[in-house]
């Protein structure tokens, strides 16, 4: 919380406030928790000017409330959803990844987390013309790759679409913090043209810059993931950007699988897909399950081919997708 | 701009000083001098210095507006300019799409004897080809945790390598080619190796740790061989938790390494029986580790035989598809099983020559021919 200064409001002059310190209320959050008569024995200032000065706080310090119908229309107009380019998962997500969330998908290795964030990133550059900010993690989005997806992608194919992905290699949770800062910084003065068309950003992976500061004895990497989780959250809801996760898979005690990283971070993501395998080795089919959706209903789940265009499916509809949505729908 | 203390990486005593004196984000310490920070908070000008080195030197780098932003299609072009490290068997560099890449970590994992070792020391001796050749012309770092580095096995595979230039460099009459072959000696081979005996964690750790203060020395290294990953991991360690968090800061040091100083790193990984893998019970054959550790490399590849032939499978990859490929080690080292075209030819039937004329001398090597 900041710090008490003078000229806040009229009745905090240098006295008063050289008193307050000398009693030890040095910031805003200190003089509004301290008892108002306690503090006027201790610094010799009258009650009056104490209950300005607090109310004058109060005011320049509290959230705003909102009314319900106007928060409705602000989320109407600056809520936007993205295509994921697979008609598929479009279709299970009610329309593709929205702005103002965090969307997490948790598999085990080499189950095509990644397939789907260069795929993603594809689309978004290419079809949908935005930008993307690709944070890199453990060096696994390649070029190449990203170049033979728009290749074998439906969109524009112009090797300039690869130009509105932004690429970053980050290797520990400092420099994932610094440059989330500096996104933000950059959105806010709106200098950089890529910044003020920023609409997608990919972590891909959470889990690898996060896993080695985590457990034992160490509370500093508690902090930094809280921390982490918490500019992505701003980043996406003040800035109407999406958030693309990726995060492993471990296993609970019987053998059901749940995100890495630990019970808190759990409540971290809106929106959880599971993507694992369908069974058989060697299949480049992939099942898609929605754990956790404050819009959706439980336990849609889909299947999707890994191919060199990536998860984007260039034949729509086909007779097995049918039968997917209908198992989906029996399901439910 | 105001980004809270708590995001700085400042020791945890000093963010709670920062905090209850009231400096709760950058902008609070703007314009506050080193003595006067030390005396509020009473700590030392040292630390001071620091916190505000830390929080204002920041402040003072404009949001990264010099560099701009690097996309993905500069990404495409550095790659493209990259090359790979071939392995001398066509297959896997295939599989591989163009051999193992720089700046990604491959994790090699088989069970003992399909040819793991050989494999690092095959790439050890390929990521040195000349670049007259089409290769890397870099130096390798061997790092042996095992002990199964057989130096009289590298200088065997080092000849093969040597030769099978020599002939393409004759037959194709390149005076560039010809000149680099000077440079391309057996001895010159090996003492671009440069080899660490690692015996526990602790020192693996520690070395990976002092690691890129060695390649800044040396730049011409392209290559990082950890054989293997597992052995040091996997005996003597009680704490589960500290494994896993150790495994997966190295993982982020390694993958750190690759991308800073554009080398290869290959990590060797052994197998493990896992019951009831896929649900029906049986014991199943899978990478050592555990669970957690398969996030780590970027490109993993299974070596394993069946029906008396080694096949490599390439079992996770961003780029390529999984499949599976043949191949053979020789006395020259890692080969095609079947030969594609005249080139390959010429490198088997060198290969052979070589393993006659060392027949008599190569009992101590324990050559396998598969």
């Amino acid at each position: 919380m900041a710090p008490l200064k003078v000229g806040m409001c009229a009745a905090l002059t240098v006295e008063v406030l050289n008193s307050l310190q000398n009693a030890g209320v040095r910031t805003v959050s200190e003089f509004v928790c301290t008892d108002l008569e306690l503090m006027m024995t201790r610094c010799c200032v009258s009650y009056k000017d104490l209950v300005a000065i607090r109310k004058v706080l109060l005011v320049q310090y509290s959230a705003f409330p909102v009314g319900g119908t106007s928060w409705y229309e602000e989320i109407l107009s600056t809520t936007a959803i993205l295509s994921t380019g697979n008609s598929r998962l479009d279709d299970m997500l009610d329309g593709g990844i929205y702005t103002g969330a965090l969307t997490e998908v948790i598999g085990a290795s080499g189950s095509g987390k990644t397939q789907i964030c260069m795929s993603v990133a594809v689309h978004v550059a290419s079809s949908l013309q935005q930008n993307v900010l690709y944070m890199d993690t453990a060096g696994a989005c390649s070029g190449h790759k990203l170049q033979d997806i728009l290749h074998n992608s439906a969109g524009e194919r112009e090797s300039t679409a690869l130009s509105r992905i932004g690429f970053r290699r980050i290797f520990d949770p400092w420099q994932l913090l610094d440059l989330l800062q500096k996104t933000k910084a950059a959105i806010s003065k709106q200098t950089d043209p890529f910044y003020s068309k920023l609409k997608l950003l990919i972590v891909d992976s959470v889990a690898a810059v996060l896993s080695p500061t985590l457990g034992g004895q160490q509370t500093e990497g508690h902090a930094i993931m809280l921390n982490i989780s918490r500019q992505l959250k701003v980043l996406s809801s003040e800035h109407s950007i999406a958030v693309l996760m990726t995060n492993n898979v471990v296993h609970g005690e019987l053998g059901e699988p749940w995100p890495g990283l630990g019970r808190s971070w759990q409540h971290i993501p809106n929106t959880r897909l599971l993507v694992q395998g369908t069974g058989t080795t060697g299949s480049q089919e992939r099942q898609i399950l929605v754990l956790k959706t404050p819009r959706l209903p439980r336990c849609l789940s889909t299947t999707l081919t890994l191919s060199a265009a990536g998860i984007l499916d260039l034949h729509t509809h086909t007779s097995q997708e049918m039968q997917g949505q209908l198992e989906a729908s029996e399901r439910n | 701009m105001s980004r809270h203390i708590g995001s700085y990486p400042i020791p945890p005593y000093l963010k709670n000083k920062l905090i209850t004196a009231g400096f709760s984000t950058a902008e609070d310490l703007e314009d506050v001098k080193p003595v006067e920070l030390s005396k509020e908070l009473k700590i030392t000008p040292a630390e001071a210095l620091e916190v505000l080195r830390v929080v204002q030197g920041d402040q003072k780098d404009p949001p990264s507006p010099d560099e701009g932003v690097k996309t993905a299609l500069d990404m495409l072009q550095e790659e493209r300019e990259q090359g790979g490290i071939i392995t001398f068997c066509s297959a896997l560099d295939e599989l591989l799409g163009g051999g193992v890449p720089l700046t990604k970590i491959t994790e090699f994992c088989g069970a003992p004897g399909v040819g793991k070792t050989q494999m690092g020391m095959q790439l050890a001796i390929d990521v040195q080809i000349p670049s007259a050749f089409g290769g890397l012309g870099g130096e390798a770092v061997y790092i042996d945790t095992e002990g199964s580095f057989m130096v009289h096995r590298l200088e065997d595979m080092a000849k093969a390598a040597m030769e099978h230039c020599r002939h393409i460099a004759t037959v194709e009459n390149n005076r560039d080619q010809l000149e680099a072959m000077a440079d391309f000696t057996v001895e010159h081979i090996l003492s671009r190796i440069h080899f660490y005996r690692v015996h526990d964690w602790v020192e693996l750790v520690a070395l990976i740790n002092i690691l890129p203060e060695f390649l800044q020395e040396h730049s011409k290294v392209r290559l990082v061989v950890i054989d293997s990953i597992a052995f040091p991991f996997r005996h003597d360690f009680e704490d589960l938790s500290l494994r896993t968090r150790l495994l997966n800061g190295l993982a982020q040091n390694c993958i750190r390494l690759a991308d800073s100083h554009k080398a290869a790193v290959v990590l060797v990984n052994q197998m493990t029986t896992k019951m009831g893998h896929a649900g029906d019970g049986q014991a199943h054959l899978v990478p050592a580790l555990g669970e957690s550790w398969g996030h780590a490399s970027t490109i993993r590849v299974l070596l394993f035989w069946e029906a008396g032939c080694r096949y490599a499978r390439l079992y996770k990859s961003p780029t390529r598809e999984e499949a599976t490929v043949p191949y053979q080690v020789t006395v020259a080292g890692v080969r095609d099983v079947c030969v594609p075209n005249n080139m390959q030819d010429q490198a088997t039937n060198i290969s052979k020559e070589d393993g006659e004329g060392l027949d008599d001398h190569s009992q101590r090597k324990r050559p396998r021919i598969s």
